[in-house]
């Protein structure tokens, strides 16, 4: 897990957990045109809440959990609640090919339209444990919820996904 | 199944959470242009984030927002090392507190980048009530009823400004921003209006302005967007709003 080095400063948060903030948020359901957008509340709440930072924990949960309220106060609005597309859109060129790149996209956008079929808390222990790879204890101190409700919920968002894809695999057939 | 451990992941889910792990390299400009906008909510922001320097170094530069009479002490400052700095203020300092008997002088000799520096901190000191001895009375001193209707005129013009009355133009300033990530950008433009009438000078202004030229592009509306950019532009030719709504306006 990649923490940011000490002293904690805004800055450098936001320099290196930028990609993982868009990143989360368009796994939460929010759109490409938005992104910027909640990116952007989430940081201004980030930056008043600095202080209750705990530098002991990783950051990536502490952000996660910004990400989530705010992801969760955006698509309230049922204008926000598109389908999200597969790519950020102001990625730097990388040396993949333009096959690869398109195979890549596709594989997101299958993931991200099954993700959407999810409800935003399951989706959010499934982010974060099987994609982010936080514990299951983390989840639980980090949204303060009993260990085992992170299992259930982890377990029934699993189940959810895997039928959301299997829909797809059947509607495309 | 036992609650207490998750399930193994299904191979296909495991492939397709494989290929997402990895993150992008984003362009630097989505940074700075974020850094921007997040700029106009928290002015105490002015660092850039994602130049090729790690921000938390002192690059030797000079922020932009320093007023242009303390520029060149903190352009000196900044070449001196930590502890010939220290000596300075600490030289300035009883400098400052030992002018008032004319002892500054000696303090003042030295060389230009001392001046300078010592003149950046004797700001207060200067605004400091002058000695009687030095300065004689001159002019006949005023009625007192008059005098005191003068001075309290005069604190009240010299007041700070409330903070809740600076609270309420953060409100609405923020108000405007909360309606335009909501999408409707015209509502943004009343409030902005709104603000305009109730804070012409307020200072908050830049960002109001700044908005403004946010949300008429999102309206369609490109020349009057043009135009208010080409008017930001002589307001503020230093603003760090400026490259983000230049490429903002020149968005086909």
């Amino acid at each position: 897990m990649d923490t940011v080095a000490q002293p904690l400063d805004f800055a450098q948060i936001f320099r290196a957990e930028l990609p993982y903030v868009l990143r989360s948020l368009q796994r939460l359901g929010v759109s490409t045109r938005d992104l910027e957008d909640v990116a952007q509340d989430v940081f201004i709440h980030v930056h008043r809440r600095i202080d209750e930072y705990d530098p002991a924990r990783p950051i990536r949960p502490w952000l996660f959990a910004f990400c989530f309220r705010t992801a969760q106060n955006h698509l309230r609005l049922a204008r926000h609640r598109e389908r999200p597309d597969a790519e950020i859109g102001h990625t730097a060129p990388d040396a993949r090919t333009p096959f690869e790149a398109a195979a890549e996209q596709q594989t997101r956008a299958r993931l991200l339209s099954a993700l959407n079929e999810l409800s935003l808390e399951r989706k959010s222990v499934l982010i974060l444990h099987d994609i982010d790879g936080v514990s299951a204890p983390d989840i639980a101190r980090q949204f303060q919820m009993p260990v085992n409700t992170v299992y259930s919920r982890l377990r029934l968002a699993r189940r959810d996904l895997k039928a959301a894809l299997t829909t797809q695999e059947e509607s495309a057939a | 199944m036992n609650a207490s451990t998750p399930e193994p992941l299904d191979p296909e889910l495991e492939a397709l959470f494989s290929a997402e792990r990895p993150l992008p390299s984003l362009k630097a400009e989505v940074g700075d242009r974020l850094w921007s906008s997040l700029a106009l909510h928290r002015p105490d922001l002015a660092t850039p984030p994602l130049s090729d320097a790690a921000p938390t170094e002192p690059t030797g530069a000079v922020p932009d927002r320093l007023p242009p009479a303390i520029a060149p002490a903190a352009t000196a400052a900044l070449k001196l090392s930590r502890g010939q700095l220290g000596a300075l203020i600490g030289a300035a300092t009883l400098g400052g507190a030992l002018a008032g008997g004319g002892i500054d002088r000696a303090w003042r000799e030295p060389e230009v980048v001392i001046r300078e520096v010592v003149r950046y901190v004797e700001v207060p000191v200067a605004a400091a009530p002058p000695p009687a001895a030095v300065t004689p009375q001159t002019t006949p001193p005023a009625p007192p009823t008059k005098g005191r209707r003068a001075l309290r005129k005069r604190a009240a013009r010299a007041a700070p400004i409330p903070q809740a009355w600076r609270e309420r133009e953060r409100s609405l300033i923020d108000a405007a921003q909360s309606s335009f990530r909501a999408g409707d950008a015209k509502k943004t433009l009343e409030l902005l209006a709104l603000h305009r009438r109730i804070h012409p000078k307020g200072q908050l202004k830049e960002e109001r302005d700044a908005l403004r030229i946010r949300a008429l592009v999102r309206l369609g509306q490109g020349p009057e967007a043009q135009r208010a950019l080409t008017g930001f532009q002589n307001r503020y030719p230093d603003s760090l709003f400026l490259e983000a709504l230049r490429r903002e306006v020149d968005r086909p």
